[in-house]
């Protein structure tokens, strides 16, 4: 095959994700078969004050899947990293909750949702929030730095989510939290082997474990009380949906 | 600079080397234009023994991976040590992270961190087929440094530096991760003459390692405001052949000349 071909299919799962992450970031009126925006963000729980504070460019791009902010509370000055935070909804929100005296960093590996975030912040007056374009298998952050690690669907994402979960434990101090939503396969429906070759990764539908799958790496990865939460309404295929997980690093 | 131009900057440079990445690992078929970045190997070797490379430089390291973007021979002024731990700012294809491995040795380690997702999959890629185990490269940019605090003993950085939209922030940075008594050690071109406007604000100028190069006066005081001692600018006039070549007829050789960039982080 030619490898100029600009139609060649894209196989590197990274790069799929990529593209269509750069693709949600600027071009977020397109119809991308899942929920995204304030309406999806509002049904999945997050507040008012939080849609209506943050600039309208946040959320047009932002594909929450839960709401991570369920799982526990976030303290003034506390240190939180996001891992896959997109246009930095999450972050911001983060952000406003650790305030003035606390620190939020923010990574993504699609420079275009690092562009957006970054403009969100400033727009938003948030200097405590920091994006960087980082891959989630390598978190710019020192050992032991951070109170709390959140994340919104990203991590089905990752193809070696055992490296994401080491470098999450790595960056907590112990005693330090895991709060995230995540897409996972949907064991009730049946049908989670059945269509796999026609399935996207960059969707979060072919990347996505079944619940138990994710808890024992959880476990594997060192930290205790893994916990699933709960379920929520997110569907990216009728195989998948978005699951709430919360852990903790042994203090 | 608003953050906004600043990432606007980035975008136009991630975009330029993500296309010559493309290029060169479809062995030029793009015909990407890139009269100020070759894609061919052999052009390549040529343009690379120029810079002060050596021709067992050249054997030792994969294919692929020297594009022939850089602007000088960073090393040569790095006096790399057998198991030092190397930092490369804007790794590109690995070529001089590469050769950086060969020096530090099994016990040693080198860091490449580069912003363009295509130019650190192909860095990866190279080093795989290399069977190089002491390096790795990370997604970053050298604004936002991916290494801990002062665990570095020598950065190394080829022609990237003045590719940055705030130089300030890359030194801070460079300085931060540093070890105490660590160094600098880089190749890039500096402005020898205030650039005319139509220059600077020319983005594929930019991305050619013209239009954002500083004067040395700036880099001086930029060093010297992050706290680095024994800075050490020295410009190459020799460089005036090469760098009249990345933009045939401009006459950029009037404005930018290469230089090493050498600094001490005090212990």
């Amino acid at each position: 095959m030619n490898q100029c071909d600009k139609d060649r299919p894209v196989e590197d799962p990274l790069e799929q994700v990529r593209l269509l992450y750069t693709e949600l970031a600027q071009n977020p009126e397109k119809e991308f078969g899942w929920g995204k925006g304030k309406e999806n963000a509002s049904a999945l729980g997050y507040t008012g004050e939080w849609l209506s504070c943050l600039p309208d460019s946040v959320w047009e791009s932002a594909a929450a899947v839960g709401n991570p902010f369920s799982l526990g509370p976030i303290h003034a000055g506390e240190t939180v990293i996001d891992i896959g935070c997109g246009a930095g909804a999450d972050a911001c929100i983060a952000a406003m909750l650790v305030g003035k005296t606390g620190m939020v960093l923010g990574i993504d590996c699609t420079p275009a949702m690092i562009t957006k975030a970054r403009e969100n912040a400033e727009v938003s007056g948030l200097p405590q929030v920091v994006f960087q374009v980082a891959e989630m298998t390598e978190l710019p952050l020192t050992d032991s730095a951070a109170d709390l690690v959140i994340s919104n669907g990203a991590i089905n994402l990752a193809e070696d989510k055992d490296t994401v979960l080491a470098e999450a434990y790595r960056v907590l101090r112990p005693g330090g939290r895991l709060q995230i939503a995540d897409m996972v396969r949907d064991t009730s429906t049946g049908n989670s082997v059945c269509c796999r070759a026609e399935e996207s990764w960059a969707d979060c539908v072919s990347g996505t474990l079944e619940p138990g799958t994710f808890l024992f790496m959880l476990t594997r990865a060192g930290f205790v009380d893994a916990e699933l939460v709960g379920f929520t309404a997110y569907r990216t295929a009728t195989s998948t949906t978005g699951a709430l997980f919360r852990a903790v690093k042994p203090g | 600079m608003s953050q906004k131009q600043a990432d606007d900057i980035r975008q136009s440079v991630r975009d330029s080397y993500a296309k010559v990445a493309e290029a060169s690992d479809a062995g030029e078929c793009c015909g990407v234009e890139t009269s100020c970045c070759g894609v061919s190997a052999d052009i390549n070797s040529v343009h690379s023994t120029r810079l002060g490379y050596s021709e067992n430089d050249l054997n030792h390291i994969p294919g692929g991976a020297d594009m022939g973007l850089g602007c000088g021979n960073p090393r040569a002024i790095a006096s790399l040590q057998a198991d030092e731990v190397v930092l490369d700012l804007g790794s590109g294809g690995g070529f001089d992270a590469f050769l950086a491995a060969r020096e530090v040795g099994e016990h040693g380690q080198v860091i490449g961190v580069d912003m363009t997702p295509a130019m650190v999959s192909k860095a990866r890629r190279n080093a795989e087929t290399a069977g190089f185990s002491n390096v790795e490269f990370r997604l970053g940019e050298i604004e936002y440094l991916p290494v801990a605090d002062s665990s570095v003993d020598v950065i190394i950085s080829n022609c990237v530096i003045n590719l940055s939209p705030d130089k300030a922030r890359v030194f801070r940075e460079a300085y931060r991760a540093l070890r105490p008594g660590g160094r600098l050690a880089i190749s890039d071109v500096v402005a020898t003459a205030t650039l005319p406007d139509e220059v600077r604000d020319d983005p594929h100028l930019h991305a050619c390692c013209v239009a954002g190069a500083a004067l040395v006066d700036e880099l001086q005081a930029m060093l010297e405001q992050a706290c680095f001692t024994d800075i050490r600018i020295t410009p190459k006039d020799e460089s005036r052949e090469f760098i009249s070549d990345w933009v045939p007829g401009s006459g950029v050789e009037d404005y930018v000349v290469s230089a090493h960039i050498e600094a001490i982080k005090p212990e």
